[in-house]
């Protein structure tokens, strides 16, 4: 009896001992890996125009991380147009600016961006927006015309019938 | 006899011609020597002007040296190429002035530092006022927020434990003029991600930091050998803070510790300049260190943004970058026939991998140029 009650008390300090160490470890894991989130203020953009990056780099608790650098990629539909390194600042934020160029391709533009601090594990994301060229714009605004045009045209006639 | 008093003369000599630089370098004085030619020149308001640089170590060891410039007229600005090298190097000062720019004489002084030593050399400047109409004139970058560009470096790449790190950098506008009395904040982390070193710190009348430490006090009972970050923040009310990191290694390190030693613009012919024509072609060589462990396939970048910060493109090169070795990389480049008149940035970058696969930059820096 007095031997199963000391049995009992060495698996329950065991079981406490384990617990303990999977706690600490899950601790330190969560608090190694970083988490990125981007986004942008708009989804289309005209060539010529600034697109702007904001985004947050916490760690697995939730913090805000300070310091971490972020490589910035920036892929248009003919290839890569843009790089940029940032750091976080004190509250985890960071944000990026650049102007697309005016000659730029139409389509979709992909922003890889991958935060990094020592001690931690990298994290990645992306996010994407829509160029419209310029060219695209006059079309849009000539066709807008036109259809106007034709529109008025078919009021007037209607009216005089 | 005779032959063996002269021989012993004759070695004595020799030895002593070896010694004596690094004897009289002692660590008080300066060990840099910088020459700047010619002694002066005169220019119109709105002209351009090119000084010649020689910077030398005055010890056996190279040392890494930023340059910078005091005493230029309002409304100019002076371009280094390339702003900093390891020892010896040559370098050359354009400096551009506008229309704007008060006539008179300067005196221009010339700055080498290294580590918390420097060592200057004068010239001077004189601009008279301008007697006909300028036809072109510079157009100044048009940025969509006020920033600060800092970078940091220090004075070796690989340390050992009780030794000395010294780190020195320069904050700067966006028109690349120098910022005094800005707050630097510098941090530097060991391999396992803990800070071993804090300190806050201001620019001086040069626009340059300094701050230092040893290795042996940091305060922490556990060693770890590895690559170590520095991290510097500027701040300013008024503008967006400027970020930079360098990164070092003591005894050997299992990761990479990248470099850039520095960024020069040629033209075709090799000639190292900084203020080009339109439709002209330039080469940006590109030099890095690695004094960490070797990266297999490295990414080195250059982007080029013109006076309006549009990225007009973007080139890479993939390559080993070996432990201890340095990498001179060059990339072409045309100016458009049309472009833009004004402060052209080429922005360096060295990444494991592209970015959209995963990889990050290890470096960064940039090199300035004109389109005239």
């Amino acid at each position: 009896m007095v031997y199963g009650k000391q049995l009992f008390k060495h698996i329950a300090f065991l079981a406490l001992v384990l617990l303990s160490i999977s706690l600490i470890v899950n601790k330190a894991y969560s608090a190694e890996t970083l988490f990125i989130s981007a986004s942008l203020s708009k989804e289309s953009y005209n060539a010529g125009e600034s697109i702007k990056i904001d985004g947050i780099v916490k760690d697995g608790l939730g913090n805000p991380v300070s310091g971490a650098s972020i490589s910035i990629q920036v892929d248009a539909p003919s290839g890569i147009i843009h790089l940029a390194l940032v750091y976080s600042a004190q509250d985890g934020t960071f944000t990026h600016e650049f102007k697309i160029p005016q000659n730029a391709d139409a389509g979709t533009y992909i922003i890889h961006l991958t935060a990094s601090k020592q001690g931690y594990f990298d994290a990645t994301t992306q996010i994407s927006c829509l160029v419209v060229a310029e060219f695209n714009r006059l079309t849009v605004t000539f066709l807008s015309l036109t259809i106007a045009l034709i529109l008025i045209t078919m009021f007037k006639r209607s009216k005089k019938l | 006899m005779k032959q063996k008093i002269f021989a012993t003369t004759y070695l004595t000599l020799f030895i002593l011609s070896i010694m004596l630089p690094t004897i009289l370098a002692n660590e008080n004085e300066s060990p840099l020597l910088i020459r700047v030619e010619p002694s002066y020149r005169a220019i119109k308001a709105g002209e351009t002007t090119i000084y010649s640089i020689k910077v030398e170590s005055l010890t056996r060891f190279p040392q890494i040296v930023m340059l910078k410039v005091n005493g230029l007229p309002e409304n100019s600005i002076g371009i280094f190429t390339p702003e900093k090298g390891r020892t010896p190097f040559k370098s050359k000062l354009t400096i551009i002035t506008t229309i704007q720019t008060p006539a008179g004489a300067y005196e221009i002084t010339i700055i080498a530092i290294s580590g918390d030593k420097e060592e200057g050399a004068k010239t001077a400047l004189i601009v008279n006022q301008l007697e006909t109409t300028i036809t072109s004139t510079i157009t100044t970058s048009t940025l969509i927020t006020r920033t600060l560009y800092v970078n940091v470096q220090t004075d070796k790449t690989s340390y050992n434990q009780n030794e000395t790190v010294k780190i020195f950098g320069s904050v700067q506008d966006q028109f690349r003029n120098p910022l005094t009395s800005i707050e630097v904040s510098i941090q530097v982390v060991n391999p396992s991600g803990n800070i071993v070193h804090s300190a806050l710190t201001k620019t001086n009348s040069l626009g340059i930091y300094f701050d230092n430490f040893t290795i042996g006090e940091l305060g922490y009972s556990i060693f770890i050998p590895g690559t170590y970050t520095v991290f510097v923040t500027a701040s300013k009310e008024g503008y967006l803070d400027g970020y930079a990191h360098a990164s070092f290694i003591i005894g050997e390190a299992n990761i990479p510790s990248i470099n850039f030693v520095n960024v020069n613009i040629t033209d075709l012919n090799g000639e190292i300049k900084s203020e080009f024509a339109q439709g002209e072609a330039l080469i940006i060589w590109v030099t890095v260190e690695n004094s960490g462990a070797t990266l297999e396939k490295a990414y080195v970048w250059v982007e080029i943004d013109d006076p309006n910060t549009t990225p007009l493109g973007v080139y890479f090169n993939i390559g080993d970058l070996e432990n201890g070795k340095i990498k001179t990389i060059g990339f072409s480049f045309t100016i458009s026939a049309n472009a833009y008149k004004g402060v052209y940035v080429a922005k360096a970058f060295v990444s494991n991998d592209l970015i959209s696969k995963g990889g990050k930059f290890l470096a960064s820096t940039d090199a300035v140029f004109i389109v005239n």
